[in-house]
């Protein structure tokens, strides 16, 4: 009787062992091992250039077996988008963290939809600033305490959720834009089609590619792994709806579109 | 294959870039350096080379952070207001030993200031404006030709010491029109980029790479540490400091009294040297080219002759304190500054005539 | 009869308790007294023969600390 390893490290994951840096429970190396996947199944992992914004996501740069630059926080759209200008035959993505894509990196982030760069983002999202002790992010649900909202994210101070994806589908040189999570092994698999695809609008040229995913953080939700999950299938997916916000195929549509 | 041409000091910024092989260049709008973006505008995308307008001067500057990653020679040209919001990631630059190039064409300050001349960011560009104590090559022309000549210069030393560099120039300098030869200078040759990013199958040795800034945090090898690698920069200044170091004397041998200027302002000393000398006054003048380096040595030989020193720069006084430091108070060191222009409103101008004035108030 | 069956990378395992969550035929559960080196609750198998080598539990555990085989007929 032998046997055939169906699931372990990814190919292009570096030894020392596994994802050593993230706290007990943290979704974000579920995200890497799909980025991972997908680069392997689609064959692009050998011409791929992340660029990475600044947050608990960056850690992965000891793992990847990958050409990454670590860039400034906010900025990695920015330097993705001259990587990318220089050098079109590259595979050029983007990893970043909510509070780095849509908090400080807002003017990035619009600049490169404005522009219809043809790079793929994506965008982590644990709803808090995780790094530095899980202060308010712009995407913190009402009444979800952090360390800058003791009392809960209250409306009337610190504003509403911001629904990034959706965002990202207004832009004309946006050419798809999803939200996906990984909070049952059924989004696993969904999520890693949104991401396929989103690389594959690259591949063709069409535009700028965006996929945020909804990611559990327990030390700064306070809660224990498993109720994370819990709290995600919930409270977060009602604020945060999955699915598919834009879909174009061609920059022809892609001007045409509303 | 040199050709002639009767151009702006902005523009001469995009010859100078195109024949020494400049990439792409990333800029935003802001006056006094407008002419500078348009010419790429109009020059880059014809020939293949990438031309981009960004959202902001911060993105401007991290483009120029992921196109030196990506082993391209890529710039960016500001002014005043723009500069301030380079300087987190220029200091990003140097951490991650990234070359580029910033044309600085300097504007009336604080604040929004003015939109015309003036010379008050020389200290943010030659002490580095951002966050860390870091250091960059500032070079200083004070001609149209110069501008051509130091933009391929100034891409050799930031390729060659890996280290962004700036080039300071002006308002005056950016709109004066003067005829220039535009060729290509070769400065030698220079190690190939294989710490650049490419993807893991494009990279010679097969091997992924990474480029970051964060020293401290996470150190890339050879450096095992963040005080092993502070060593490498440090050495690698004081290598700045010995080997590149360049300035021009003008009529200074047996001068009493000694000039101290760059840009425009040193276009305007000279004339004013030329008057003094013409009155049989024995007055000289030292013109720094890279004002980082700083040429202290021969400040402090002058003083220790007994020289006393001017200094014109359009400014409160900035410049000024490094040429004390030269002097170590061995003499007196005076200023003509911006508060010296000929009128009062932001078009005025340091004029030769007024330096002239200090130089026979103070003989 | 087992179909598959999972190891345990106790350096990696972070107790975190995803992968009985995911765990569809309850083969891992959560130990009472067995911890990795850093003190991390570590599950153990509780009925190995109902494992199908579906691949889950390794898929959504963060730490990649789990690898599944899945026997073949040689």
């Amino acid at each position: 009787m032998n046997k055939k390893k169906v699931c372990g490290n990814p190919k292009i994951w570096k030894d020392p062992p596994g994802a050593v840096m993230y706290c007990p429970g943290c979704q974000h190396p579920v995200i890497h091992r799909i980025i991972s996947e997908v680069l392997e199944d689609m064959g692009i992992d050998g011409k791929a250039i992340c660029v990475l914004g600044v947050g608990c996501h960056a850690f992965v740069q000891i793992s990847w077996n990958l050409d990454i630059l670590s860039s400034a926080h906010g900025r990695a759209l920015d330097s993705a988008t001259a990587v990318k200008r220089l050098n079109s035959d590259a595979i050029v993505f983007t990893v970043q963290g909510d509070g780095d894509c849509i908090g400080i990196g807002a003017g990035a982030f619009i600049g490169a939809m404005v522009r219809g760069e043809k790079i793929t983002t994506i965008m982590y999202n644990n709803t808090n600033y995780g790094t530095t002790g899980g202060q308010l992010a712009p995407t913190t649900l009402l009444g979800q305490k952090t360390a800058t909202t003791p009392h809960g994210r209250d409306a009337a101070l610190e504003g509403y959720p911001v629904h990034t994806a959706e965002l990202a589908a207004t832009f004309k040189g946006t050419a798809y834009s999803a939200r996906g999570s990984v909070h049952t092994p059924a989004d696993y698999q969904r999520t890693k089609r949104y991401i396929k695809t989103a690389f594959q609008k690259q591949i063709d040229g069409v535009g700028f590619s965006f996929v945020e995913v909804l990611s559990a953080c327990p030390p700064n939700w306070h809660l224990s792994p498993v109720k994370c999950l819990k709290r995600i299938g919930e409270d977060i997916v009602s604020e945060f709806p999955l699915g598919e916000f834009k879909n174009e195929d061609s920059t022809e549509r892609l001007s045409k579109s509303k | 294959m040199t050709e002639r041409m009767f151009v702006q000091g902005n523009e001469a910024v995009g010859w100078g870039a195109l024949y020494c092989g400049c990439d792409g260049f990333f800029g935003y709008p802001i006056t006094p350096q407008n002419e500078v973006t348009q010419w790429f505008a109009h020059e880059f995308p014809k020939r293949g080379k990438v031309f981009l307008q960004s959202q902001s001067e911060v993105g401007s500057i991290n483009m120029l952070f992921g196109g030196a990653a990506a082993g391209f020679r890529v710039m960016t040209s500001t002014s005043g207001p723009g500069w301030g919001l380079m300087q987190e990631t220029i200091s990003h630059c140097v951490a991650a030993e990234l070359p580029c190039v910033i044309v600085l064409v300097q504007r009336g300050g604080p604040g929004a200031g003015s939109i015309r001349h003036a010379q008050m960011d020389y200290i943010t560009a030659t002490r580095g404006g951002g966050q860390g104590g870091y250091k960059n090559i500032v070079l200083a022309p004070s001609s149209v030709q110069e501008i051509h000549d130091l933009i391929q210069l100034g891409f050799h030393l930031a390729d060659k010491y890996r280290n962004p560099l700036v080039i300071l120039t002006d308002g005056i300098l950016g709109q004066v029109s003067e005829s220039i030869e535009v060729k290509t200078i070769d400065f030698g040759p220079l190690d190939k980029k294989l710490w650049a990013l490419r993807g893991r199958e494009r990279q010679e040795d097969g091997k992924s790479r990474i480029v970051n800034s964060a020293v401290g945090v996470l150190p890339l090898p050879p450096y095992p540490n963040y005080i092993s690698w502070l060593k490498h920069i440090e050495e690698k200044y004081r290598e700045m400091e010995g080997s590149e170091l360049r300035y021009e004397t003008y009529e200074a041998e047996g001068a009493d009294l000694i000039l101290v200027a760059y840009g425009y302002t040193a276009r305007v000393s000279k004339e004013a040297v030329n008057m003094a000398r013409a009155e049989g006054h024995k007055v000289g003048m030292i013109r720094p080219i890279t004002l980082w380096p700083f040429p202290y040595s021969v400040i402090r030989e002058k003083a220790m002759l007994g020289c006393k020193f001017l200094v014109v720069e359009d400014s409160l006084g900035l410049l000024i304190d490094d040429v004390k430091i030269g002097v170590e108070g061995r003499t007196d060191v005076h200023l003509v500054g911006i508060l010296d222009r000929h009128i009062p409103t932001d078009g005025g101008m340091i004029m030769p005539g007024r330096v002239f004035e200090e130089i026979k108030r103070l003989l | 009869m087992a179909r598959g069956e999972i190891i345990i990378n106790d350096n990696n395992c972070r107790g975190c308790g995803y992968c009985q969550g995911f765990c569809k035929r309850g083969c891992i559960v959560m130990s009472e007294d067995k911890f990795t080196p850093l003190g991390y609750i570590l599950p153990i198998l509780a009925d190995s023969d109902r494992c199908n080598a579906c691949g889950v539990c390794g898929q959504m555990c963060p730490h990649f600390a789990i690898e599944v085989y899945k026997f073949i007929e040689s």
